[in-house]
């Protein structure tokens, strides 16, 4: 059927556009990979170590991308990271061995997750309910997050119980590895995989993830197609909590111990990413494949830029630049319609 | 009046990456004459005011356009403001308007009269603003927010607006889609006013009875070429159509649809008892009957602000509903939103299209399935062979055009995407169906086989309760007409008595 080869064509001129990132990546790559001294940016080891740093950072975003889908955002995804973080290392202190039986992490983690996605609930029944803008709404929600995370710990850093085989899993899941460690790959790593796909898989497998492109280009019609708009979204803030709740367990295990001020304008970061990846900040397009792409472009932007000696604030305005250059080239073949 | 040509567009062409929205059309505005542009949608009207008021550049060809002290300048673009400056005034489809200030702040928007070179000289706004609506013959209250008035009253503040700065070439493109017929006959008088000024008039219009009575010449756009041009004298509304279509549609007049031959109606399948309704800047609804047999079309007509659209949407869980039962086949119901509308069995097909119809960045398939997507999708997890045997189904059996299921539906033609809003609520199998301007803005081809697609609907048993401002498309789609006014019915006629005069005399006041 000629349907199939003209939709194919279509497909495969749409993925020239959606992957012109990974060109974009690639070159990356390539720069530092001349640029650095002896090449030692793209060394497997250090390849690996780009992969590694990366992966909070692409877990978030991945969350992040389902509340932009919706058109909206979530400013607190650094306060939810500190929250579950602390509470995550106080649960790991204070319990008894063998409260929650052999596996304590088997309670801790599920916990963190129903945490994040409570809270994502709560977030999207102001945004929802009371027609509060999503900016607005979580500007509040991220000032909350970071209020209570420094009252609990009084500011300062918790740190986890004595060493404890039990709860292994989780620092597993910030600096484990996975098979040998000979072989270097780490943990967060296949976690942010893992992750990347269960959100792949919701938004292009799912009533959900239909419903959710939906609503970012055309809530009334949504509405008015019997689409439950208020459920799609708290789902979509729900699953951003839980995923930014991992995010921050993640974070601890990676550290050992948990800071309060852990993860601060982390939710720069984070939409940066998103941005980059192709997702329309006013809803409605953009995909996991992109977001993880733009994760990648600052990671090794990161790591490649620190390789060269440059300072902090340096990086900044390149990081800065390379967001606007990104978006313009996106703008611009889009403009063109290829 | 004078024969001076006030605006040349010589050879214009527009592309738009490898597609031309115009192929070397020449036109000639002269001062006094109110020229008509006719075509199906996508021929390139808009285009071409786009290319008139310098919101685009055209790709090839010149403009002239007579200057203050009346010599032709010659251009290969303008910019709004040189445009402007050079006297056209467009009053556009979608309202240039700002809802926040009032009535004589927008009249004067960007030309503000000022005190001292900075200070707005309010006073001066408001009289000058006062005697352009007067001259309108619409006494507005001046100091009203535009967010108030309605749409035919906003329609007048851009008028004015355009009155306001000396125009010397005055584009009205689609006025009187949201008209009252009082309303129309006001804008007439406006229109021939400018003429015997000596303003050059382009005239958009999809209504060509208006092409008749108003415009001395006509240009009519076919695909982005000019496929006929002259004298209004000269032709028939047949020769126009046809010029339109490209092909003869036999003798239909702009919006006739096929009779729908007497059938024999079932039971009642949609009963409304004292519906009421109120909604901020919406007619209220008050005590609304009405019933729908199966096999049974039924039309709402009224002027605008009868409470048309507020009584579908009332129906369909959209509205805000105060009273009133409503009954599909004998179960009552009682809708608190859209979705526990279909879960009972009624769809709408919503008046805006854009706004509140297609998801115009997603594709047919997504479209057509929105409302039975959880039919195909155990757990969740969405069945994609099954979409796509629905979607292409529907594809086929509308018509629509389109090269793949796949495509995004802002892809589409204005008529193919209104089949795929349609095609929407053929997938759910809705016994009771509610149609909101079906036809709106869309091109003749596409308007009969939407009457068609009724037609079928209505010949297999749905009930359906069409709501529409052309009186024509009613009185022929419908087996019985309701009237309303201000938020009530006031009058229901049999199709056989049923005649513009009738219903006009109910519907106005």
């Amino acid at each position: 059927m000629s349907d199939g080869t003209v939709e194919q064509r279509e497909r495969s001129r749409a993925r020239l556009r959606d992957f012109g990132i990974y060109g974009v990546l690639l070159l990356l790559v390539a720069f530092f990979g001349t640029c650095t001294r002896n090449h030692a940016f793209i060394q497997r080891a250090n390849l690996l170590d780009v992969l590694k740093q990366s992966s909070v950072l692409a877990v978030a975003a991945i969350g992040m991308t389902f509340v932009v889908l919706t058109g909206g955002i979530d400013l607190a995804v650094g306060s939810v990271m500190a929250l579950v973080g602390v509470l995550a290392a106080l649960a790991v202190r204070h319990t008894e061995p063998g409260t929650f039986g052999d596996w304590p992490w088997l309670v801790v983690l599920p916990a963190a997750l129903a945490f994040g996605f409570l809270w994502g609930g709560a977030t999207a029944a102001f945004i929802t309910r009371l027609a509060i803008p999503p900016l607005v709404t979580t500007l509040g929600t991220m000032a909350v997050g970071r209020g209570v995370v420094q009252w609990i710990t009084g500011a300062e850093a918790v740190r986890g119980g004595a060493p404890d085989g039990d709860w292994d899993a989780l620092v597993w899941l910030g600096q484990g590895f996975l098979g040998p460690s000979e072989w270097n790959l780490a943990a967060p790593a296949a976690v942010a995989s893992a992750v990347a796909l269960v959100g792949a898989f919701l938004l292009h497998r799912t009533t959900f993830g239909t419903y959710l492109y939906g609503i970012g280009c055309n809530e009334e019609a949504c509405r008015l197609s019997g689409v439950d708009v208020r459920r799609v979204k708290a789902l979509a803030y729900g699953f951003a909590g839980a995923v930014f709740a991992l995010a921050g367990v993640m974070n601890f295990g990676r550290m050992g111990y948990a800071l309060p001020a852990a993860a601060s304008g982390f939710e720069l970061d984070v939409v940066t990413a998103v941005v980059l990846g192709g997702v329309s900040i006013t809803g409605g397009e953009g995909h996991v494949a992109g977001v993880i792409a733009g994760v990648l472009i600052l990671g090794v932007l990161e790591n490649g830029l620190i390789m060269m000696n440059l300072q902090f604030y340096e990086i900044a305005v390149i990081k800065g630049a390379v967001l606007l250059a990104a978006v313009a080239l996106d703008r611009s073949l889009r403009r063109r319609g290829v | 009046m004078t024969d001076r040509v006030a605006a040349r567009l010589v050879d214009v062409s527009k592309r738009y990456g490898g597609v031309a929205a115009l192929e070397g059309v020449s036109l000639e505005l002269a001062q006094g004459v109110c020229h008509a542009l006719v075509g199906e949608n996508g021929a390139g009207k808009s285009t071409l005011v786009k290319l008139l008021c310098g919101a685009t550049a055209p790709s090839a060809g010149s403009i002239e356009i007579l200057d203050d002290a009346g010599a032709a300048r010659r251009f290969e673009q303008l910019t709004p403001r040189l445009a402007q400056q050079l006297g056209v005034r467009v009053v556009h489809q979608e309202f240039a308007l700002i809802d926040a200030l009032t009535v004589a702040e927008n009249v004067h928007f960007g030309s503000e009269p000022r005190r001292f070179g900075i200070v707005p000289d309010r006073a001066a706004m408001r009289r000058r603003a006062r005697e352009l609506l007067g001259e309108l013959g619409v006494p507005l209250d001046v100091d009203r927010k535009v967010a108030s008035l309605s749409v035919g009253q906003k329609q007048v503040v851009e008028v004015a607006k355009g009155l306001g700065a000396a125009a010397r070439i005055f584009v009205l493109d689609e006025p009187t889609a949201p008209l009252t017929p009082v309303e129309v006959e006001r804008l007439y008088a406006v229109v021939r006013r400018l003429k015997q000024r000596g303003v050059a008039v382009l005239y958009i219009s999809h209504r060509l009875q208006e092409v008749f009575d108003l415009c001395e010449a006509v240009t009519v756009l076919r695909d982005g070429r000019k496929v006929h041009h002259g004298p209004v004298a000269e032709l028939t509304r047949r020769d126009l159509v046809r010029a339109m279509a490209g092909r003869d549609l036999g003798n239909v007049d702009e919006s006739a649809p096929p009779h729908l031959p007497g059938r024999a109606l079932g039971a009642v399948r949609l009963r409304v008892r004292g519906l009421a309704a109120r909604a901020p800047g919406r007619t209220a609804l008050e005590a609304v009957d009405l019933e729908v047999r199966a096999g049974e079309v039924v039309g709402l007509a009224g002027l605008v602000g009868a409470g048309r659209s507020e009584t579908l949407r009332a129906i369909f869980g959209a509205g805000e509903r105060r009273a009133g039962t409503i009954e599909v086949d004998g179960r009552p119901v009682a809708p608190r939103s859209p979705a526990q509308a279909i879960a009972a069995g009624i769809g709408l097909v919503p008046e805006d299209r854009k706004a509140e119809g297609a998801i115009l960045r997603r594709s047919v398939r997504e479209n057509v399935a929105l409302a039975v997507l959880r039919r195909f999708a155990p757990f969740g997890v969405l069945r994609r062979r099954k979409l796509q045997e629905l979607a292409a189904a529907l594809v086929r059996r509308l018509r629509i055009k389109t090269r793949s299921t796949g495509e995004p539906v802002g892809a589409l033609s204005g008529g193919n995407q209104q089949k795929v809003v349609l095609a929407r609520w053929l997938a759910t199998r809705c016994p009771v169906l509610l149609l909101d301007e079906p036809t709106r803005g869309i091109d003749v081809g596409a308007r009969q086989e939407i009457y068609q697609v009724l037609r079928e609907l209505s010949r297999d048993g749905h009930a359906l309760l069409v709501a529409s401002s052309s009186l024509p498309e009613l009185l022929a789609l419908s087996d019985r007409l309701v009237v309303m006014r201000d938020g009530r019915v006031v009058g229901e006629l049999a199709a056989a008595e049923a005649t513009a005069e009738a219903v006009l005399q109910r519907a106005a006041r």
